[in-house]
């Protein structure tokens, strides 16, 4: 059997562990939205990337701010009083609750007795943003499905 | 003018004619999108009164100047945004557009806004001023059934403790709690139509998966429907000239199940789902039909006091019933 030269184990060992370091970075990556996303502030970009939403998830409990004002959700995330102030008052348009675990999180709207989920899949944290693969929805007297679009969501505060 | 510079004047005259009829077709297609952009969540949160009038304003619309102006509903909109945004009460955009529940209005649709008039006294608004606007389509994408691996846990207030309400992550049949109450209700309507088609009265059986004629047929499918179920529950077709007797029913979230269940001639459902929002002790209701919406109406009572019963006991209900829904499955595998 020929051996390797010096040069070529390197080579191989080298590109071994580039392999080794970008699987590893993307199953980190992968798994760090249940650790990145409570007590902060995301800004949420939508599938054609025209409309923003803003997202005010709880530190300790599982009640997230989602809406369309910015204000509202950064003054959310100032403190608890102010979080569940903002929390009750937007209620009458439904309230939100979400779970991140692994590489999903899932938002739940409840308005007048009906559910509705959006669960986001392989959400890669980068830094200040997080990337979506696709999402699961079911949204009441609407329908359901999966769509497989990119959807971005960026660190606010 | 040479004759070349007057063929480009008139083609630029054109261009510019076009675009200003071209604006109302623009302003629709934005709410249409693919299915993606339609489920896509931010269509499904409250839009700010200020969105809205931006909105508006993108449609060339002056809010200081509503007249019969006509405004397409956008996705995100509430009716009671639009209120907020134009000044005019929920009640006269209801009454103007001929809304019976205001839960029934869609992406797309086209409102007139009028400052002018006013609504009748005896005029009452059924629905949710602030729920966003629905899609006119069902807007399924790739799998019937869906799967939500990581879900948390949801308080979903329901007032029929016979409906399920689930977000069990690890279920692969996991359905909405409408979704599952369209489900399991949707085999009982099946039932609900063989029965009625084969058993019960001829009239209904040639028509059984039709909409009723009128409200008088309405009354007739219903009223046998209620026997169906063993409901001491009679219905008759609304009349005019007894309007002043008759209350609204409040249906709640339940119109649109009620509207879609006489559509396809499911009157036992439809008749469940009515019954739901009466008094127990209600033996007569009265029903009204047009368009393809269902108006359950009720005598009035002396006291009046009915109908606030009705809500109070409707919360209380809600309260009663809401169930804690557990979240599970540890597994983090994506289901795509």
């Amino acid at each position: 059997m020929k051996m390797w030269t010096r040069k070529k184990k390197i080579s191989i060992s080298v590109l071994i562990a580039i392999v080794v370091i970008l699987v590893g970075g993307y199953l980190f990556g992968t798994h760090q939205v249940a650790s990145t996303v409570p007590g902060h502030v995301y800004q949420y970009t939508s599938v054609n990337g025209n409309n923003k939403l803003y997202m005010a998830f709880s530190k300790n409990t599982d009640q997230v701010v989602v809406t369309a004002d910015k204000d509202k959700a950064l003054k959310a995330n100032a403190n608890d009083h102010d979080f569940q102030t903002i929390y009750n008052g937007e209620s009458k348009n439904g309230t939100w609750q979400y779970l991140a675990k692994g590489s999903h999180l899932t938002l739940s709207k409840s308005q007048s007795g009906k559910n509705s989920r959006w669960q986001y899949n392989r959400v890669l944290v980068l830094g200040k943003k997080m990337y979506a693969g696709s999402f699961t929805y079911q949204i009441a007297n609407a329908g359901q499905g999966v769509d497989r679009k990119n959807t971005t969501f960026e660190q606010l505060r | 003018m040479t004759s070349k510079k007057q063929l480009s004047a008139l083609l630029m005259s054109a261009v510019l004619a076009g675009s200003t009829f071209l604006v109302p077709v623009v302003m629709a297609d934005t709410v249409n999108g693919s299915v993606e952009e339609q489920a896509d969540i931010t269509n499904w949160v409250a839009n700010t009164p200020q969105q809205i009038s931006n909105n508006m304003a993108m449609q060339h619309i002056n809010t200081n100047d509503l007249n019969g102006t006509k405004y397409i509903v956008q996705w995100g909109d509430t009716l009671s945004g639009i209120s907020a945004a134009t000044g005019i009460s929920v009640a006269k955009l209801a009454y103007d557009n001929h809304i019976q529940n205001i839960n029934l209005i869609y992406a797309g649709q086209t409102l007139i806004l009028n400052r002018n008039g006013n609504v009748p006294e005896n005029y009452h608004v059924v629905g949710d001023p602030n729920q966003v606007v629905i899609s006119k389509t069902t807007i399924n994408h790739g799998p019937k059934n869906v799967k939500f691996v990581v879900s948390p846990k949801v308080t979903v207030n329901n007032d029929n403790s016979t409906n399920t309400t689930t977000t069990n992550n690890d279920s692969d049949n996991d359905q909405l709690s409408t979704n599952n109450e369209t489900s399991s209700d949707e085999k009982e309507d099946n039932e609900s139509t063989n029965n009625s088609s084969t058993s019960h009265h001829q009239k209904s059986s040639t028509k059984s998966s039709k909409a009723p004629a009128d409200a008088d047929d309405l009354a007739d499918d219903l009223s046998n429907a209620a026997d169906d179920n063993d409901d001491d529950l009679s219905f008759t077709k609304y009349d005019e000239d007894d309007a002043d007797n008759l209350k609204a029913v409040d249906l709640d979230d339940d119109a649109e199940a009620i509207n879609k269940a006489v559509a396809k001639g499911k009157f036992k459902k439809a008749e469940r789902l009515i019954k739901k929002h009466l008094d127990d002790d209600q033996k007569d209701a009265v029903v009204d039909y047009k368009d393809g919406e269902v108006t359950v109406y009720t005598k009035k009572d002396s006291d009046d006091s009915t109908s606030s019963d009705h809500d109070s006991s409707s919360d209380q209900d809600q309260n009663n019933d809401s169930q804690q829904v557990d979240s599970q499955d540890d597994n983090d595998e994506d289901d795509d």
